[in-house]
């Protein structure tokens, strides 16, 4: 390019030479003459040179993944790059740029790492690994994966003696908003592994893979055995390929239209759009033109669903239809889906009925997605809920009606207003004048905000509750096996299911079912908590430390409970309670530090060292203030010889501890 | 009694009423164009100081370079019809069919082209401009013309 350029400029002093000094020197050019032949001296090279110009330009949009050890981007004649739509709508690409949906896949460079790489040695399960930066480079030294998998794949433990170490290079991160884990290549099979810590990032803290999740307890090291190219590569870039060779069925051909979630993933390919768009009478045929651009996907102007379903390809549970012609080959060519697809021509939305369980040594594990009610258990699975809902079903309600792609909030991205009840107002504008009327709470408290009601949390992912995307109404169902914590109780802690049962019947008329004695005798939150299974646990234990509800059920009487689920067997609940704890009580910041570092794995005692004293100093601090715990909530009578808290009832609860193993699918 | 020499190539002081029309009639348009473009510069930096969405949103960045243009090409082309009257001026004895096109092409082109890219940035179509941006075009036409005839002519020497 510099060899063109430099020709180009020699082409245009002569032309200037001609053009000026022809004339000058009278009877050597004429200056018509002289006139012609710089212009084409000029012109001609400049077109040429604009030309190539262009096509190194265009090209260079695929030239940002040229290591081995990642996925190449390419267009493939369909995908264009975010980087080409940037020329024209850039401020929708600043948007998009600075959301997370953009850093959800990166290559692993200074810039994208946000983990310390600082030399520091994690430890879980006996195994050790270090994580340290040389240069630009971000390097793990671990045992060596294989050595694991082949272990677990017999149903065995490996021993950690003499366990093979391997040294790997991070080639890719995924996520970048709460947690980011990274990811190397293993050189036969062209698989990228996962390492197997992540990094929190708020709390500043690596975690093992194994505790990442609502999962059981686990001596094998390998649960967390993910393969990128094979299951990730759907949904976290743009058009990508497994490109699984038939032949020798290693990952030969990996590729991507883009990292990440760009542009093309909600839009669809844009290759053909911009050429078409390259001609400004086309252009502006279709600026003065009523019918949508049918050159690329624009959900703003569909349908609902049809929009809604660009979303719904990646925020559901849907089971690819492996005998549909066009999914036989998935592991070659990806999955095809683009916006303005019929999602249910390519499969089928899971439900409730594909609850089953798996097998993990002689230990059967439940695989749950939904609660019994049919509600999704986990986050990011909100399409199920949605298209479950009266708002969508009978109305119009899709993912945008609230969400808002190239807005400010990079968080959830929102709309303006839609995280208060003008979202729901949107349609529901005959109550916006008297909404406690409706929802029998004080108009500014928490109690009257719909999404509370309407939308709780209750779906679990990336360590902390989500909001359900199934836009129902509170009920009030038995305690049992895998039945959904109900709204009211999420901020009404400290109240029993007959308590909430017994308000909505009066305000809303709904029957109230047969409780059991517990129900009725034991506040909801405390069943769950203690009763529950793991799912139910980490819910539960989330929302004693969600602001709302401490200040509607008040913080003085958890002490005891947190202390108990301290020792949970399940990371999550450990991970949520160790966050409640902190922000009701004041902890010094060396017991932090010494308690972070026991919380998922039992390695100094300092966990339940500094449960107990807390449990200690609150019951000698409730029975000098002579406080009453109620009774629902495990308190015993004033002047109680066993103090102001059963801790027999609690441990009596605790035995019925749904104990199945249980792991909620993320 | 005219001589021979002047009734063909009259000298510089020698010109009629209609070649100091031509050169003042620039000469106004000008510095009356000058004034106005920097009135138009004033506004533009107001819009910046008031950070006023209409102009700094992210989203109107087509239209702030439209007017940024539209100010840009006014300012210069007023400074051009100033040139072209001390052309007139200095170089040209006396007014000849030619020059009467290149004023008449001088004046439409400094309309057009700031009027052009105006109305091209006041309704735009993400990054492309209003259909005003149409007499852009018409506009640098005229320009063009007028710089090569005025450029070939001065090479002549008249």
């Amino acid at each position: 390019m510099w060899a063109e350029s430099l020709l180009y400029g020699l082409a245009g002093l002569v032309s200037l030479v001609i053009l000026v000094g022809g004339p000058m020197s009278a009877g050597w050019i004429r200056p018509r003459t002289a006139l012609v032949l710089s212009i084409g001296l000029f012109v001609i090279p400049g077109i040429v040179l604009l030309s190539r110009m262009q096509a190194l330009e265009r090209a260079a949009l695929y030239a940002t993944t040229t290591a081995a050890d990642v996925p190449t981007q390419r267009s493939d004649g369909i995908f264009a790059g975010s980087n080409s739509c940037r020329s024209c709508h850039a401020a929708a690409y600043d948007t998009w740029h600075a959301s997370f949906h953009r850093t959800m896949t990166q290559v692993a460079t200074p810039t994208s790492v946000v983990a310390p790489f600082d030399g520091r040695t994690l430890t879980r399960h006996g195994q050790h690994a270090t994580v340290e930066r040389r240069g630009d480079e971000f390097w793990v030294d671990m045992v060596n994966p294989e050595y694991n998998l082949s272990y677990v794949r017999q149903g065995q433990i490996p021993p950690n003696e003499d366990a093979p170490r391997t040294q790997r290079r991070i080639a890719m991160t995924t996520g970048s908003h709460s947690i980011q884990a990274y990811w190397y290549m293993i050189d036969e099979t062209r698989e990228l592994w996962l390492f197997p810590w992540r990094y929190l990032i708020a709390d500043d803290l690596w975690i093992h893979v194994d505790d990442v999740f609502v999962q059981p307890p686990t001596d094998r090291p390998a649960l967390g055995h993910n393969v990128w190219n094979q299951t990730c590569i759907q949904c976290h870039s743009v058009g990508g390929q497994p490109g699984v060779s038939a032949m020798t069925h290693r990952f030969e051909n990996t590729h991507v239209g883009e990292l990440g979630i760009s542009c093309e993933a909600c839009h669809g390919p844009a290759h053909e759009h911009i050429q078409q768009h390259q001609n400004p009478l086309k252009r502006y045929a279709q600026h003065l033109s009523d019918t949508p651009d049918s050159t690329i996907f624009n959900p703003l102007l569909k349908d609902h669903k049809t929009s809604s379903q660009a979303c719904g390809i990646c925020h559901s549970n849907f089971d690819f239809d492996h005998e549909h012609p066009q999914n036989i080959v998935r592991f070659e060519v990806g999955n095809e889906f683009r916006p303005g697809h019929e999602l249910t021509e390519r499969g089928r939305f899971m439900t409730v009925a594909d609850e089953g369980v798996y097998k993990e040594g002689d230990q059967e594990i439940s695989i749950s997605r939904f609660w019994s009610d049919g509600a999704c258990r986990s986050g990011g699975r909100e399409y199920n809920g949605l298209i479950e809902s009266a708002c969508f079903t009978k109305g119009e309600l899709s993912c945008l009606s609230c969400h808002e792609l190239h807005g400010n909030d990079p968080d959830d991205q929102l709309a303006d207003g839609m995280r208060t009840n003008r979202a729901c107002l949107q349609c529901h504008s005959e109550m916006k004048d008297n909404i406690s009327a409706h929802t029998h709470h004080k108009e500014d408290s928490s109690g009257s905000s719909c999404m509370n009601c309407h939308m709780p949390h209750s779906s679990f992912a990336l360590l902390r509750g989500i909001r359900s995307h199934r836009i129902d109404s509170p009920n009030v169902v038995p305690f049992g096996q895998n039945v959904r914590l109900n709204a009211c109780n999420l901020c009404h802690l400290d109240k029993t299911q007959a308590w909430t049962a017994t308000a909505l019947e009066k305000w809303y008329g709904i029957q109230s079912p047969m409780l059991s004695s517990d129900d009725q005798s034991i506040a909801a939150s405390v069943l769950w908590l203690l009763k529950g299974d793991g799912g139910q646990r980490s819910l539960s234990i989330w929302h004693f430390g969600w602001q709302e509800a401490q200040a509607v059920a008040g913080t003085s009487w958890m002490t005891p409970f947190l202390a108990t689920v301290m020792n949970d067997p399940y990371s999550s609940v450990r991970y949520n309670t160790w966050r409640a704890i902190r922000g009701i009580i004041e902890i010094s910041k060396p017991e932090i530090e010494s308690v972070t570092e026991d919380l998922f794995e039992d390695l100094t005692g300092d966990r339940k060292r500094v449960s107990n004293t807390l449990l200690l100093d609150w019951v000698k601090q409730s029975t000098a203030s002579g406080e009453v715990i109620p009774e629902h909530l495990l308190g015993n009578p004033k002047g109680s010889s066993e103090g102001p808290f059963s801790d027999a009832r609690l441990r009596e609860l605790l035995k019925q501890r749904d104990d199945r193993p249980m792991v909620v699918v993320e | 009694m005219t001589s021979p020499e002047s009734s063909t190539s009259p000298s510089i002081g020698e010109r009629s009423s209609a070649d100091e029309m031509l050169i003042r009639r620039h000469l106004i348009v000008g510095w009356w164009s000058l004034a106005v473009f920097s009135i138009v510069g004033v506004a533009l930096e107001v819009l910046h100081g008031f950070k006023l969405d209409l102009y700094l949103n992210v989203t109107q960045e087509t239209r702030r370079l439209m007017w940024t243009l539209a100010h840009a090409h006014g300012t210069l082309l007023s400074l051009v019809h100033i040139a072209f009257a001390v052309t007139l001026k200095l170089m040209i004895a006396r007014t000849e069919k030619w020059c009467r096109l290149v004023s008449g092409l001088l004046i439409t082109g400094g309309i057009l082209l700031p009027v052009g890219f105006f109305l091209g940035g006041l309704t735009t179509y993400n990054s492309d401009p209003g259909l005003g941006i149409l007499l852009v075009p018409i506009g640098a036409l005229c320009i063009v013309t007028a710089f090569t005839i005025t450029a070939v002519r001065v090479s002549r020497g008249r």
